[in-house]
């Protein structure tokens, strides 16, 4: 089995003395669409930050590549629930900006930026504000930006909940087909969300939480053939033993 | 603060004579005049903007900075500056050693003093309230130092900085004119500028001239309105949150200038870029330094010399209030009652126009911004320019000069509440809107069911803004130069003057400002903050 690119040892969060996580362990192995599914409160959002580095672990152990992290893990990207859009920047500055924080010269970073947002399907939409784009179109600006970062593991938390059913689906597929893309070079990704329709659709393994304090269930591997078809009988069985496990 | 504490006391107590004759009031020297003038704004304004950037930044960032800066301006909000223009003349002339640029400094200083705290709030309030999810993206992307205040900081600052400084510079004329006036009615020493060549004018009673320079100023004030301020709002508008599109109402009139002349356009965009980048570097060095560690022993340093200087000074304070009361001192009671009936007056006849006026402008969204521009420039203009002529037409009609003291106030406090007002009548939702039109009634129902309970806690709001400004008119409606004398009315304004300029009398210089300032924090915490508490949370309508 190939080295994990992340991986936590009983890892526990504390805010204040309330328990939010208790005794998490799991791998995020190369490859792989990892989702994190379980109720509001469970904490998935939290632990998805601590896999970015941005909140530290109160207890146990968080590797990255191997490396204790500490600090931001510059391994990752992140996409947002609310896209995170820098309203005052074009959708190409927006894509740029990891490569504008890190002194890339500006027409290097627009041309980078405008590739990608090509790839998403954004071509011509480069000069336009947030607010001239509809939601699935921001939602491709701010994947495009979490891109530019060339990171091994993509962290999308709740990244299709903000949009309409369809916009939705087709973003669903357009992520999956991305992480095969010989274009891309991140291939792996951890998923946030709190449809398990949505984590059986779309992921390889699942990890099922409960709340009150957070903590894993069952790592749940989805074994159905792709591509899958959203509803299809094949993925009810792995949908009513999700639900089972968390109610 | 405490260095006008220390120089204020050390020194002996002195009398600031009167002027001589020594401005040129030829026409021609209008420019240069407005010049002056307008180089004491630009200070100001420059000092303003790195205060409000570095101490909004610093109660953003740390709890200390917020516990001790919040409750600071909230005091200097509401203190009456100019009661501290004498004592700050003072200390800028022996700062100087008698140097005319004691004066200059002075001004600057009191213009920055009146528009430093909106601005510093502004700041704060942009910085806590950007929106989590960004502050976390732009630290996934590895977003810090310069990058972060040009893209996400100083961004998220624009349009509530903007705005806050539009009105900043509006109140900056107001006083810069007060100190200019000041200074020429009453000292050695003067200010070249508007405001004195009209106070002077007036002073000699060349009414020509007074026009001519009443008409620069005014000239003046609405030019950089229509090319600067205007333009500056428009465009900070794409720094807010609401990601919908919005159709913009009002196209400023430079902009349609500018899309004709594509050179100019370039250049001050690419001013603009410089600009924002120029400050988005000083604000990264500046933050930069500011977590050095070495700057918490520094800064408990300067903090442990400023606590003594103002604890020496407080006790000096103490040691002249109980110094055995001069005869004068018993007329502070009285005074400050006169005084409080004025401003009464004159909150009064506020109320009494801008209610209806802001409950006719709530009825339709189109017309706040036909009417609001023109608000705007009026507001901006200094009322304090025109005092000496409201005086010397009263003295003409034979009028109490109660009236003019009353109307003089009035022109410190109406705007304030003119535009809080007007802000709740844009805010009001349509659908409320709708109802009142469904309803029926007439327009005194409208007013007592729908708009005032709409509007109650702008209207607090407005109030206490505008008891503060009221208090600023106060200082110098009292007590007026006009025709080579000086006139007053029984009140607080007067006793300062008399205190300052006639007698030189320390002791009741610091007995009339502590009582003012204890009177109107007074007011404010028994009244203003009591009723706004009560009306934000029985009036609000997101409930």
């Amino acid at each position: 089995m190939p080295e994990p690119l992340i991986s936590l040892v009983g890892v526990g969060k504390r805010y204040d003395g309330a328990e939010v996580l208790r005794e998490v362990s799991f791998d995020v192995r190369p490859g792989e669409m990892l989702a994190l599914v379980g109720p509001s409160g469970c904490g998935k959002s939290t632990l998805l930050r601590i896999m970015a580095g941005l909140i530290p672990a109160s207890s146990g152990e968080v590797r990255s590549n191997g490396r204790l992290l500490s600090g931001l893990n510059p391994d990752t990207a992140m996409v947002f629930q609310s896209f995170a859009l820098l309203p005052w920047l074009k959708a190409a500055e927006n894509v740029a900006l990891p490569l504008e924080a890190h002194g890339v010269p500006a027409p290097e970073r627009l041309r980078k930026a405008e590739h990608l947002l090509d790839l998403m399907g954004l071509r011509g939409h480069a000069r336009a504000y947030p607010r001239e784009l509809s939601g699935g179109m921001r939602q491709r600006v701010g994947i495009a930006r979490a891109l530019c970062q060339e990171p091994r593991v993509l962290l999308l938390d709740e990244p299709f909940s903000a949009l309409d059913a369809l916009t939705a689906q087709t973003l669903r597929d357009q992520v999956i087909d991305l992480l095969q893309d010989p274009a891309v070079a991140t291939r792996t990704a951890v998923l946030v969300t709190h449809s398990v329709e949505e984590a059986v659709y779309m992921a390889d393994r699942v990890v099922a939480f409960q709340a009150n304090p957070g903590r894993v269930v069952e790592v749940v591997p989805i074994d159905a053939p792709r591509p899958r078809r959203w509803g299809s009988p094949a993925l009810v069985p792995f949908v009513d033993r999700l639900y089972g496990l968390m109610t | 603060m405490a260095l006008i504490v220390l120089v204020v006391f050390l020194d002996e107590p002195h009398v600031l004579p009167r002027a001589g004759d020594v401005l040129n009031l030829s026409p021609s020297m209008l420019p240069l005049y407005a010049a002056y003038s307008l180089l004491r704004m630009l200070a100001a304004y420059a000092l303003s903007l790195g205060f409000a950037l570095g101490a909004g930044y610093w109660a953003s960032a740390t709890p200390l900075g917020r516990r001790l800066i919040l409750p600071a301006l909230d005091v200097l909000q509401s203190v009456p500056i100019l009661g501290f223009f004498p004592a700050a003349v003072f200390f800028f002339i022996r700062l100087f050693h008698g140097a005319a640029i004691g004066v200059e400094a002075a001004a600057v200083f009191l213009i920055f003093t009146s528009q430093a705290w909106n601005m510093a709030f502004s700041v704060y309030e942009s910085l806590t309230t950007i929106p989590d999810d960004l502050r976390t993206a732009a630290r996934v992307s590895g977003v810090e130092g310069v990058v972060l205040w040009r893209r996400l900081l100083l961004p998220a600052c624009a349009s509530r900085l903007v705005y806050n400084s539009m009105l900043s510079w509006a109140g900056g004329w107001y006083f810069l004119i007060a100190s200019e006036i000041i200074a020429v009615g009453k000292s050695t020493w003067m200010l070249p500028g508007l405001g004195s060549y009209v106070g002077r004018s007036i002073a000699l009673g060349r009414f020509g001239l007074a026009a001519a320079g009443l008409l620069s100023l005014v000239g003046l004030i609405a030019m950089l309105h229509v090319l600067v301020w205007s333009p500056l709002e428009a465009w900070s508008g794409r720094f807010r949150y609401e990601t919908s599109a919005s159709s913009e109402t009002t196209v400023p009139f430079a902009r349609t200038l500018l899309r004709r002349a594509p050179l100019a356009r370039r250049t001050l965009t690419q001013i603009g870029r410089w600009t924002g980048a120029g400050l988005a570097r000083l604000a990264a060095v500046a933050s930069h330094v500011l977590s050095g560690s070495w700057v918490l022993p520094l800064g408990a340093l300067v903090a442990a010399v400023a606590l003594s200087v103002l604890v020496y000074g407080a006790v000096h304070t103490i040691e002249v209030l109980i110094r055995p009361l001069p005869a004068e001192a018993a007329a502070i009671p009285s005074a400050l009652f006169f005084s409080f009936l004025r401003l009464l007056a004159a909150y009064a006849i506020s109320l009494a126009w801008t209610v209806p006026v802001a409950c006719w402008i709530s009825l339709s969204v189109r017309r706040a911004a036909r009417v609001m521009p023109v608000v705007q420039v009026l507001a901006s203009v200094p009322a304090t320019a025109f005092f000496p002529i409201l005086v010397l037409a009263v003295l003409r009609l034979g009028l109490d000069l109660n009236v003019s003291a009353v109307a003089l106030v009035l022109t410190g406090m109406q705007w304030y509440l003119l535009f809080n007002l007007v802000a709740a009548a844009q805010a009001m939702p349509e659908d409320l809107r709708e109802l009142a039109r469904a309803t029926g009634g007439g327009g005194l129902f409208y007013l007592r069911r729908f708009f005032l309970p709409a509007a109650l806690p702008s209207l607090v709001t407005g109030s206490l803004t505008a008891w503060g400004g009221g208090w600023n008119a106060l200082i110098l409606a009292e007590s007026v130069t006009a025709e080579g004398r000086t006139w007053s009315v029984r009140g607080i304004g007067t006793l300062l003057d008399q205190a300052t300029y006639v007698r030189g009398d320390l002791q009741m210089i610091t007995l009339v400002i502590v009582c003012m300032v204890t009177a109107v924090l007074l007011l404010n915490r028994t009244v203003w903050r009591p009723l706004y508490a009560w009306a934000s949370v029985r009036y609000r309508l997101d409930a």
